[in-house]
Formats: structure tokens, C-alpha cells, sequence
């Protein structure tokens, strides 16, 4: 008796798996319904842009930074890092250049230490 | 909205990990990687991470360009199943850590990614070791950008591994259909990045049942000690969103996703380099999963107009199962004998 409720169960079980997965699966993938669930986040998105500009404005009408001006100067940090690398490897290419003339023109058997620098892009 | 729904889920993520520390406490002393490593060099974000190989082990070094989406560590989940501690065992090995993106890089474009980024890994690899060109192992998109990266730099690349790695976007699958659909110029105009947890969610929502699936194992298999390592790694990997920056994320879905540009030789970079896959030299493998639906087969394939020599190996499994699956340590090893020869 037990053993075939429990059977019964492990039926319901799998049909009800089944059933929501053969669902589920044919909702997610339905080109109108991801075209609508895409309209509801394209509206969620211009009113988070509209909400976003009008905090700008408060905050400049009290002489104020707004998250956006924030956002901006960290963006502008970014910028700079990314120039102070690309400096640091052309004047780390230069000084290998001026090393490695004299040592080319020296015997073929460079000083070790200087062999993992000579090899560059 | 968005902004504020983000601020929940992060609350949400925040209290759900002290009840963690509370509660349990043993998934968060799961570690992130488990080879152990040295951050050798850092620009923002982006750091490189050079992994312990034994004592002898020489030779050209392997790159591993991960996905930006998530986590690197999926490839190191633990000691049994781990990409990184496989190939430090044979090469040196560096990784590309894209970090925690936010605001702050959300003006920058996918191509600052996948060539200024690769190349300063690359350079550095190549002063390092006395070489002149690397191999490269890239995952998902992280595959995508090394592929781009080999036609931009040809030289600089011998060995490239495409793990799961979508080239040609035209039947991109279920992730296809929604990037077509999806709101690209009001995410362009409102957002700086694509919120991790969001990400994460799509991730779900695609799979309706695939966290009543997991479930159904757990309750199977949880009394194996080796079944609950793997599982509170993965979760502890799962619970570890990354967002998406913003531009690139813009790039990722209307030159990729939506264009195609890619495959058909038309991406250009942010400084006007055309990405050209018939300049690309170096030898190729293509290591696809048979039941990847995020990479499905056909967006695994190269370019016509890439003469370069491939081999193509695919793996009965799926996406994140050709990493930590039972098949893992075929691919790995497929991924490295390829290398090595």
C-alpha cells in the first residue's frame, strides 16, 4: 500500500516536471513574449534615464554633485590610469631599444638578465 | 527602477551572505581558485595572475582569457577538477583576472578588452619569458575576444584554444533571441553596466527548471563527500555575479549578438583596426560542448575566410559542465595535448 502511494507520487511527481518543464520552456523561448517582456525593460529603462536627469538637475540647482558627475570624474580617473600604462610601456620599450643596441652589437650571447626584456611588441 | 532593484539584490546579497557566516559559514570558506597565485601586474580592474607551476616547469606560457560575464575560477573550482592546475602543471600559466567592473569603466569599448587588454597580458608574458608569442586559452567570451585578439596580433599568438567560444553569431540560440529583442539603445542611454545579478538572472530564467533539476540531485547525491565539494564550489561560484560595463556590453550585443560583424571580417576596434580572421596564423582548436545552449555548436564555427590550421574536438556536455563536468578531464586534456604538440 505504501509503496505504491509512493509510487503514485513519484508518478505525480515527474508528470508534474514534465508538464511545467514542456511550459516553462515553451514560454521563454516565445519571440512575443520576450518581445514584450523586452518593451517592459526597454520603458523600465528610458524611465530610470528620465528619473536619473531630473536627480542631475536637483543636484546642480543646489550646487551639488549628482551620482552622474561622480560616475564622470571616476570614468576620467580610468582614462588617466589608462594613459599612465601606455606611457610606462613605451618608456619601458624605449630604455629595452637602448639597451639592447650596444648588446646586439656585442657577442651573440646576451647577459641573462637582460633576455626576458629584449622580446617585445 | 533598476537602479533601485540593484541596491535590493545587493542588500538581499549582503544579508543572505552574513546568514551564511552565521549559519553555516563552510561556503564561504570556499576559496575563489584553488591553484595557488601571484597578481604579477594590475591596471584598474584587470590584473594578471601568474598560477604556481612544480619547480622545472618551462616553456612557452599559456594565457587563459576568461569570460567577462563571470568569475574566473570556474576554471580552478577545486583540487579534482581544475583547468589551471592541469595546464600549470606542464607551462607556466597566466590568467587574465577582469576583476569587479563597475561605473567607472562603463565608458569603455569591448575592444579596450579584447586587444589593449590581452596585448599588455601578452607583453608582459613575452618580457617575462624571453619569448616572442604566448598560447592562449580563452572561455566563452573570453574565447571570442582571444579569437579576435589572434587576428589583430597575429604574431603574438601560437596555440589558441577556443573553449566554448561563440565566432559566428548568425544562429546564436535562445541568447540570440533575446539580444535581438533586447532594449540596446535605452540600455545605452540609462546604464553604465549591466548588473551582475541580472546576468545572473537571465542565466536562470532560460533554464526554467534547471534549479528544480539541481535540487533533485542535491537530494540524490548529497551524502557524497566528493558530490558536496564540487557542489558548494559551484555555488559559492553561482552566488559571485560580476556586472557587465556598460559600452561593452553595448558593443557585445549589437556587433556580435545582433550584426554579426565578427564572422563576417567587418569588427573594427575603438581605434579603427580592422578585426580580419584571414590574417590570423595560429594554430586553432575549437573544443565545443554537444549540449551547450549558450554556445551552441554552430556559433563555435571559424570564419570561411580563416585559411589558418583547425581542429575541432567537442565534448558531450555543456557549457559549464565541459569545465567542472565528469567530462572535464577530457577536454582539459584534449586542450593540452593540442598545446603541447
Amino acid at each position: 500500500m505504501f509503496t505504491m502511494g509512493e509510487d503514485m507520487m513519484k508518478q505525480w511527481a515527474e508528470n508534474w516536471e514534465k508538464l511545467m518543464g514542456d511550459q516553462l520552456e515553451k514560454l521563454v523561448t516565445n519571440e512575443k513574449f520576450i518581445s514584450e517582456m523586452s518593451k517592459s525593460i526597454a520603458a523600465t529603462m528610458t524611465g530610470k534615464a528620465v528619473y536619473s536627469k531630473m536627480l542631475d538637475e536637483q543636484m546642480a540647482a543646489m550646487n551639488l554633485p549628482s551620482r552622474t558627475d561622480i560616475v564622470k570624474i571616476m570614468q576620467k580617473l580610468t582614462d588617466i590610469e589608462e594613459r599612465l600604462v601606455d606611457l610606462t610601456e613605451k618608456f619601458e620599450d624605449y630604455v629595452d631599444a637602448r639597451e639592447s643596441r650596444p648588446a646586439a652589437a656585442a657577442a651573440a650571447g646576451a647577459a641573462p638578465e637582460a633576455k626576458g626584456k629584449k622580446h617585445k611588441k | 527602477m533598476i537602479a533601485n532593484m540593484d541596491t535590493i539584490a545587493q542588500q538581499l546579497d549582503a544579508i543572505s551572505e552574513h546568514y551564511l557566516r552565521q549559519t553555516a559559514g563552510e561556503l564561504d570558506t570556499y576559496p575563489r581558485g584553488v591553484t595557488p597565485r601571484e597578481e604579477v601586474w594590475r591596471a584598474g580592474n584587470v590584473s594578471l595572475l601568474r598560477f604556481e607551476s612544480p619547480e622545472g616547469v618551462e616553456g612557452q606560457p599559456i594565457l587563459i582569457v576568461p569570460s567577462l560575464i563571470n568569475r574566473w575560477y570556474v576554471l580552478d573550482i577545486t583540487e579534482e577538477v581544475s583547468f589551471i592546475r592541469e595546464f600549470a602543471q606542464k607551462r607556466p600559466v597566466y590568467l587574465i583576472d577582469w576583476g569587479y567592473p563597475g561605473a567607472e569603466v562603463g565608458h569603455l569599448p569591448l575592444s579596450h578588452y579584447y586587444h589593449r587588454s590581452i596585448r599588455r597580458a601578452v607583453r608582459f608574458m613575452c618580457r617575462e619569458h624571453g619569448c616572442d608569442k604566448v598560447d592562449m586559452l580563452g572561455y566563452c567570451i573570453g574565447g571570442t575576444m582571444a579569437y579576435a585578439f589572434s587576428c589583430l596580433e597575429p604574431d603574438m599568438v601560437d596555440h589558441l584554444v577556443l573553449l566554448t567560444a561563440p565566432i559566428d553569431f548568425k544562429d546564436s540560440g535562445i541568447f540570440g533571441t533575446y539580444a535581438d529583442h533586447f532594449p540596446t539603445e535605452e540600455f545605452k542611454q540609462s546604464m553604465d553596466f549591466m548588473p551582475g545579478w541580472l546576468l545572473a538572472f537571465s542565466f536562470n530564467f532560460v533554464q526554467p527548471m534547471g534549479t528544480w533539476q539541481k535540487t533533485k540531485m542535491f537530494k540524490d547525491k548529497f551524502e557524497s563527500k566528493g558530490f558536496m565539494k564540487l557542489y558548494n564550489a559551484m555555488e559559492r561560484w553561482i552566488a559571485d555575479p560580476v556586472s557587465y560595463p556598460g559600452k561593452a556590453y553595448y558593443h557585445m550585443l549589437t556587433e556580435l549578438y545582433k550584426e554579426n560583424l565578427l564572422s563576417q571580417g567587418k569588427l573594427t576596434t575603438a581605434e579603427g583596426l580592422l578585426v580580419d580572421p584571414a590574417a590570423r596564423r595560429s594554430k586553432a582548436l575549437i573544443l565545443n560542448a554537444g549540449k551547450d545552449h549558450i554556445a551552441p555548436l554552430c556559433t563555435t564555427q571559424l570564419p570561411q575566410s580563416d585559411k589558418a590550421p583547425v581542429k575541432q574536438v567537442t565534448i558531450p556536455s555543456g557549457h559549464i559542465g565541459i569545465t567542472t563536468g565528469r567530462n572535464s578531464k577530457d577536454a582539459s586534456k584534449s586542450a593540452l595535448e593540442f598545446i603541447m604538440n
